[in-house]
């Protein structure tokens, strides 16, 4: 896990800054990040409200959980620590309507990628995007804490990132600088593979022209691991229904004991309904008690929308999502005499 | 149409009689509960075809199909809905997942939707999920999206058989895989070619 760190140090102290600052000066009433749990020693959702407590905020690879989940509770005005895949929640959050950007505090966080119970999610792996797209205060890799508002962002993204990158596990260092990521221009991930120590999974447009039967292995081997326990909704912070399909009496969308056809129609549902709308942050599948890793569809659903829309999930906070619009000359590939 | 309906239906059962999967829940020997892991077998080899189609053009253009007595394929079990904007991906998902060896959606063509832009965003949600449905492994030809105007008879027709055929191109063993149960060598003579006698 050594080899997966940057100057988290710094930008701990950063956080702390502030979150100090933003509570005494009252600009928000309320900030939610991270704290070491007092038994498990995890790093789990921190409430703090007194500017005293702020030196029990605590920052570092693991802080992964993904705290947009809380926004559309909160109802004060709130400042929260946010990694850019956080951030891009809040923003689609914002664009769906469900939270007024305005009664949130972006503190943005730069990321290299979070371990998760010591091993790096796959939605990491697939990841490009190491600053926050929209942000009221910015933590730079260095913890300098830039009180910057939306309307410097052009001047941001020209700065050059700070020890930012992690590769072959050099702390914000030499190697590091020199592989430092150019903002989220540059799509390749900084937190390589050999980091990681895994392989990168395959492009999508490589596993599409693999048979449909390997495909289908690939899926039901995810489904076979999978006990509905929906973790993974809970976790989610695209899946903000009142109430789930799932959880409804009326239509039998599950039977009693649970099998391949449930598990199955949970899933392609859910991810259905997160079309356009997720932005790979890997919360499902670091939620997942039973390993279920299904971060390759939500990428190759990503990737869908991206070329046959042009559309990409939180990062335009003024953009109209995706599938809640349409063009008259929108694609239809594959249709029966679509062309 | 309902009477048409009433006609395929008895057309249907008379041909498929013992080639045809039993229905889930059906109680036959060895049925399990809908979806079950049990022991239930999947039967035949003619295929079982959900189609969703709206109200105001391709259910239109299958009554026209009837009343010009276009003969196509028995495979499908016609769903009307008030318009392809209405077809939640989840009832797809759940016709695949319950055993389903295809799914055919078809509405008005874009911009002649009755509530004006339905099919529109239905469009963007169907293509969207067959890319879906084809990363999980979902053949590309067992979900079929078209679009069929009211005066389209002919080509409901022929893109019936046109499903039908690709759909028993693609055989059986997916969907009942899905639903967890076996496969079993049919027991009589599947009709295959069912259409194919009355054209």
């Amino acid at each position: 896990m050594s080899a997966l760190t940057m100057d988290y140090a710094a930008q701990e102290r950063g956080i702390r800054a502030i979150a100090e600052r933003v509570l005494s000066s009252g600009e928000a009433s309320l900030v939610i990040g991270f704290r070491k749990h007092p038994v498990t020693g995890r790093r789990s959702p921190a409430f703090v409200r007194d500017p005293a407590n702020c030196a029990s905020l605590v920052w570092d690879a693991e802080c992964d959980f993904n705290l947009a989940v809380y926004l559309r509770d909160v109802a004060e005005k709130a400042a929260v620590v946010m990694k850019p895949c956080d951030v891009r929640l809040a923003v689609n959050l914002a664009v769906e309507g469900q939270i007024a950007r305005k009664n949130l505090v972006v503190i943005g966080v730069a990321c290299g990628g979070v371990v998760h119970e010591g091993r790096v999610p796959s939605a990491c792996l697939d990841c490009g995007v190491r600053f926050p797209p929209d942000y009221d205060y910015l933590v730079e890799a260095d913890g300098g804490d830039w009180p910057l508002g939306a309307a410097a962002r052009a001047e941001a993204s020209a700065s050059p990132a700070v020890g930012v990158a992690i590769a072959g596990g050099d702390i914000g260092g030499a190697a590091a600088r020199a592989a430092e990521d150019q903002r989220p221009a540059d799509p390749s991930p900084v937190l390589t593979a050999e980091a990681a120590g895994r392989a990168r999974p395959p492009s999508t447009s490589e596993f599409l022209s693999s048979p449909p039967a390997d495909r289908r292995q690939r899926f039901q081997a995810e489904l076979d691991k999978c006990i509905l326990c929906f973790a993974c909704r809970q976790a989610c912070a695209g899946c903000y229904c009142p109430t789930c399909f799932m959880d409804r009496g009326a239509v039998d969308w599950k039977t009693a004991v649970p099998n391949r056809g449930d598990k199955e129609t949970y899933h392609l549902t859910r991810m259905s309904h997160l079309a356009g709308r997720c932005v790979g942050c890997g919360a499902c599948e670091k939620a997942c008690p039973a390993g279920v890793d299904l971060s390759y569809l939500h990428r190759g659903l990503r990737e869908f929308v991206g070329e046959a829309y042009g559309y990409e999930a939180g990062l335009d906070p003024a953009a109209k999502p995706a599938m809640n619009s349409f063009s008259a000359d929108d694609p239809q590939t594959g249709f029966l005499g679509g062309k | 149409m309902r009477d048409e309906d009433k006609g395929a239906a008895a057309r249907m059962e008379a041909c498929c009689s013992g080639g045809v999967a039993e229905a889930p829940g059906a109680a036959g020997p060895g049925a399990a509960a809908p979806g079950g892991d049990g022991p239930a077998v999947v039967r035949g080899s003619a295929p079982r075809i959900v189609a969703f189609l709206c109200n105001w053009c391709s259910y239109a253009g299958a009554d026209l199909a009837g009343t010009s007595r276009l003969q196509y394929p028995p495979h499908v079990r016609v769903i009307r809905v008030p318009c392809s904007g209405r077809i939640n991906p989840q009832y797809i998902i759940k016709a695949l997942a319950e055993g389903a060896d295809g799914v055919l959606v078809s509405g008005c063509h874009p911009g002649d939707c009755h509530y004006l832009t339905g099919n529109l965003y239905a469009r963007r949600r169907f293509a969207v999920l067959k890319r879906l449905l084809e990363l999980a492994g979902y053949e590309s030809d067992r979900v079929q999206f078209t679009w069929v105007s009211a005066s389209e008879g002919g080509r409901f027709a022929e893109v019936i058989r046109e499903v039908s055929a690709k759909v028993e191109a693609l055989g059986r063993a997916r969907a009942a895989e899905a639903r967890g149960v076996a496969v079993e060598a049919t027991a009589a003579p599947a009709p295959a070619s069912v259409a194919g006698a009355g054209l």
